[in-house]
């Protein structure tokens, strides 16, 4: 999975926005959800976006796993993710 | 006929067929403009049909078309030349207007915005804030408490007194270093402007046209007490978003909105104004916003 193409987005005070012009929705992601996207631009793979999590926070591994697959799964349902 | 109008410094020029477009000439008459043109249009009023009901616009290379049920105009951006076909009534040529605006603007480092704006003290206020946020009821509360004059002053020394540019839809567009708002054709609750009857002014109200810079930007939120609270970047960022006109699908166009409303919100003071229904300018404005 990646981020889908057509979407436009700015980080505004450490949090992303991110506009789907296509269905004229915007999303504002917090800061935890702001790092995973930055990473799923750069391509980056779970384990490397889970340690990046730990270095940034203060969670555990087993929440940062849970807060990850939670949020992948938010982007999923809102459509901001297609299949490579 | 041709009728020339210029909006924030863009010339338009809407080439007509039909001799009817009299009611046309009055409603845009502040707005007429004699130079050269940024856009042309031929224009041709029909009765459209099978056309969507929301505005839609669809890019293609360089041929950008704009359709609702009541218009269809397919523009050529790399001529600024199009055709355009509406009903031969005055709304639907208005809401024509304020979708290619959107869309020309957006492109050109401004946009519209749900917001109304005014002059005072020759400095630029907007009030932001969806339909029923209170933007009529402030720019009427903005005259009744701040006064109002036939003939305002626009170079020093300043007065007071305010001038409405909308109660809205406003104009905004960063030029170099500055941000600027505009007189705005597109108006809500207040009507018969005084620029659009011409009435009283004229002159001195024609110094708008080159915009006027803007000082700070309040989002409206009716309430019992007045009161001015600082309102965060992300929130400020986020409602401006949500109060932008734009109907594009292009990634591009959503992209350069975003770029100018951190620009803009980088150098312009934000602020929550709360408002109650009297004694909003008498109470605060003279002493925090005004000075």
């Amino acid at each position: 999975m990646q981020v889908k193409k057509n979407l436009a987005f700015q980080i505004i005070s450490g949090e992303a926005f991110i506009v789907d012009s296509e269905k004229s929705m915007l999303h504002n992601l917090n800061e935890t959800g702001t790092l995973i996207w930055k990473n799923l631009l750069k391509g980056k793979e779970k384990k490397e976006i889970i340690s990046n999590m730990l270095k940034n926070f203060n969670v555990s591994e087993k929440e940062a796993k849970k807060d990850y697959l939670n949020f992948l799964k938010e982007l999923k349902s809102k459509n901001l993710l297609e299949e490579e | 006929m041709n009728v020339k109008i210029s909006f924030a410094n863009n010339p338009f020029v809407f080439h007509f067929k039909a001799k009817t477009v009299m009611k046309l000439l009055k409603r845009y008459s502040f707005f007429s403009h004699p130079g050269k043109r940024v856009c042309s249009f031929d224009v041709e009023f029909t009765k459209n049909s099978n056309l969507p009901l929301m505005p839609v616009i669809t890019e293609k290379k360089s041929i950008v078309a704009f359709r609702r049920k009541d218009f269809d105009c397919v523009f050529d951006e790399t001529r600024n030349e199009g055709l355009l076909r509406v009903n031969p009534r005055l709304q639907s040529f208005d809401s024509f207007l304020r979708v290619f605006l959107s869309w020309y603007l957006i492109r050109n480092s401004g946009f519209l915005v749900h917001a109304a704006s005014a002059v005072i003290n020759g400095r630029g206020y907007l009030f932001v804030g969806k339909s029923g946020a209170g933007k009529s009821t402030i720019s009427k509360m903005m005259i009744k408490e701040l006064g109002e004059k036939k003939f305002p002053l626009l170079t020093p020394p300043y007065t007071l007194y305010p001038i409405v540019l909308t109660d809205e839809l406003s104009i905004v567009r960063i030029i170099g270093d500055k941000i600027r708002i505009y007189p705005s054709p597109f108006w809500g609750e207040m009507k018969n402007p005084r620029y659009e009857t011409g009435a009283g002014g004229k002159n001195e109200l024609e110094d708008l046209k080159e915009g006027v810079d803007l000082a700070r930007i309040f989002f409206l939120k009716k309430s019992r007490k007045n009161k001015i609270l600082s309102s965060p970047d992300r929130e400020s960022y986020k409602n401006m978003l949500k109060c932008v006109m734009n109907f594009s699908k292009n990634k591009y166009a959503a992209l350069n909105l975003m770029r100018s409303l951190s620009t803009i919100l980088e150098r312009i003071e934000s602020s929550k104004l709360y408002f109650s229904k009297t004694g909003i300018f008498g109470e605060l404005w003279r002493g925090q916003a005004c000075k």
